[in-house]
């Protein structure tokens, strides 16, 4: 069970300890800025931290001990654009932000980073140099990719699979799943089943023209992912071979979140809204939804949770579930933050009004 | 030689005060500044080295055009101020 919580949200990081059976404040960083996505390495204890100044643009640090002193890194960045053939300035891409990390193989220090617009990097010294992934950056299909949420597309979901931290799947806003069990060297659309409703008929399918908002693989039975798409949930058995669109009788389909519980890959949790161009809670009743079977049925779970009008919405990295399954932890774009210690069947607030939170980790 | 002031935004990141730096452009000016200050480039411009979207530069006091800013001559006496724009204060 973890005792430790860091939200990433839009006026800094802050921490919540439990002691005593109850969760409290415990520090905080970087105040006042940005900050969009935390990573944990267990492998030699650091904790990675990406910022989004306003002014002077995304920004990555690193903490040696849990989050008490921080040393800025180097920022992943696309190679310089090379002068256009009449001489023209060409405007190659820049990073805008870092909205994914995950642990990449061949032990501590290796890093994998999503970015907006579209590229892959990978570090082997622990964010002290960054290269992009050409296979994935260069292929054709990438030019189809487009803005989801932002103005261009981006990689929100990396995968590392358990058994083989060689294979590798990523899930990107607008542009569908991708894998590659090369350890990125190539890469293949991973997106058979996924539908895209709002589409013409006949392109409702197009395996690249899909928006998965976020991919998440279980950790013990790793041939099982789920994912909170655009258009409503899906779920793959057979390691991302295809993907079955699941419709909830009780609650909407739409959402941002989804985290599955690490042991028991039939268990995922969601957190609901209005689908897609409004974006709110149904009926102003926040509340999580909850399937234990494989997404035959979902509960949908107020316990805890705000009784008067809610309008909170919880983005794409800001649910997550401890390695037990057991405690999990939200936070919101309106700045609340929940916690379950049992397994997602009742909540308790976490005892602080949060700048809104874009994500949170146990860490 | 031109100096440079930098928003006291770039605190403990930017030079203080007024330092001096060569050049005969903004560009170059800045990026002596760069050169002296590891760390600080990515702060100002983009991947490509192109003037972030929401940095303003003021230039003898000049409001420089960002997509020209940094080609912008400056003389020995020239005074360089980098700033946040107010453009980018949303958040």
């Amino acid at each position: 069970m973890s005792d430790r919580i860091v939200a990433a949200t839009r006026k800094g990081l802050f921490f919540f300890e439990r002691a005593n059976g109850g969760w409290t404040l415990a520090g905080d960083a970087f105040l006042g800025s940005p900050m969009t996505y935390v990573l944990a390495d267990p492998r030699d204890g650091m904790l990675y931290a990406a910022a989004n100044l306003g002014h002077f643009g995304p920004k990555l640090h690193r903490s040696a001990d849990g989050g008490k002193s921080w040393d800025e890194i180097a920022m992943p960045a696309f190679p310089k654009a090379d002068a256009g053939e009449d001489g023209d300035e060409a405007k190659g891409p820049s990073v805008v932000q870092v909205w994914s990390m995950a642990l990449g193989a061949g032990g501590a220090g290796n890093l994998w980073a999503g970015t907006i617009p579209g590229g892959l990097f990978r570090s082997t010294d622990g964010g002290a140099s960054w290269a992009l992934n050409e296979p994935l950056w260069t292929m054709p299909e990438r030019e189809r990719w487009m803005g989801g949420g932002y103005d261009q597309p981006g990689i929100h979901s990396l995968c590392v699979d358990p058994r083989n931290d060689r294979h590798v799947s990523l899930a990107v806003s607008t542009g569908g799943v991708w894998r590659s069990e090369d350890d990125g060297k190539s890469w293949r659309v991973a997106s058979k089943g996924l539908r895209a409703a709002f589409l013409p008929p006949d392109m409702q399918y197009d395996e690249i023209m899909q928006d998965p908002h976020l991919m998440v693989q279980c950790a013990s039975a790793p041939d099982s992912y789920w994912i909170q798409h655009h258009n409503g949930i899906f779920r793959s058995t057979d390691n991302l071979g295809s993907w079955q669109e699941i419709e909830p009788q009780n609650c909407p389909a739409f959402g941002f979140a989804v985290a599955v519980h690490p042991t028991d890959p039939e268990t995922a949790w969601f957190v609901p809204a209005v689908k897609d161009e409004y974006r709110y809670p149904r009926d102003g009743k926040f509340v999580v939804s909850r399937t234990r079977d494989g997404g035959v049925s979902f509960e949908v779970i107020d316990k805890g949770l705000p009784q008067v009008p809610s309008y909170d919405l919880v983005y794409r990295h800001g649910l997550d579930v401890d390695s037990t399954g057991s405690s999990l932890v939200m936070g919101s774009t309106t700045g609340g933050a929940w916690v379950s210690g049992d397994g997602g069947d009742s909540w308790e607030e976490l005892p602080a009004r949060l700048p809104p939170v874009y994500a949170v980790r146990f860490v | 030689m031109p100096r440079i002031i930098f928003t006291s935004h770039l605190g403990g990141i930017a030079p203080e005060g007024e330092p001096e730096f060569p050049g005969e452009t903004v560009g170059e000016v800045l990026s002596a500044a760069f050169a002296a200050h590891p760390g600080l480039g990515h702060y100002i411009v983009d991947d490509q080295g192109c003037l972030r979207k929401h940095v303003i530069i003021f230039a003898d006091n000049r409001n420089l055009d960002r997509e020209t800013a940094l080609t912008t001559a400056v003389g020995e006496d020239s005074e360089v101020y980098v700033l946040q724009a107010l453009s980018g204060g949303r958040r």
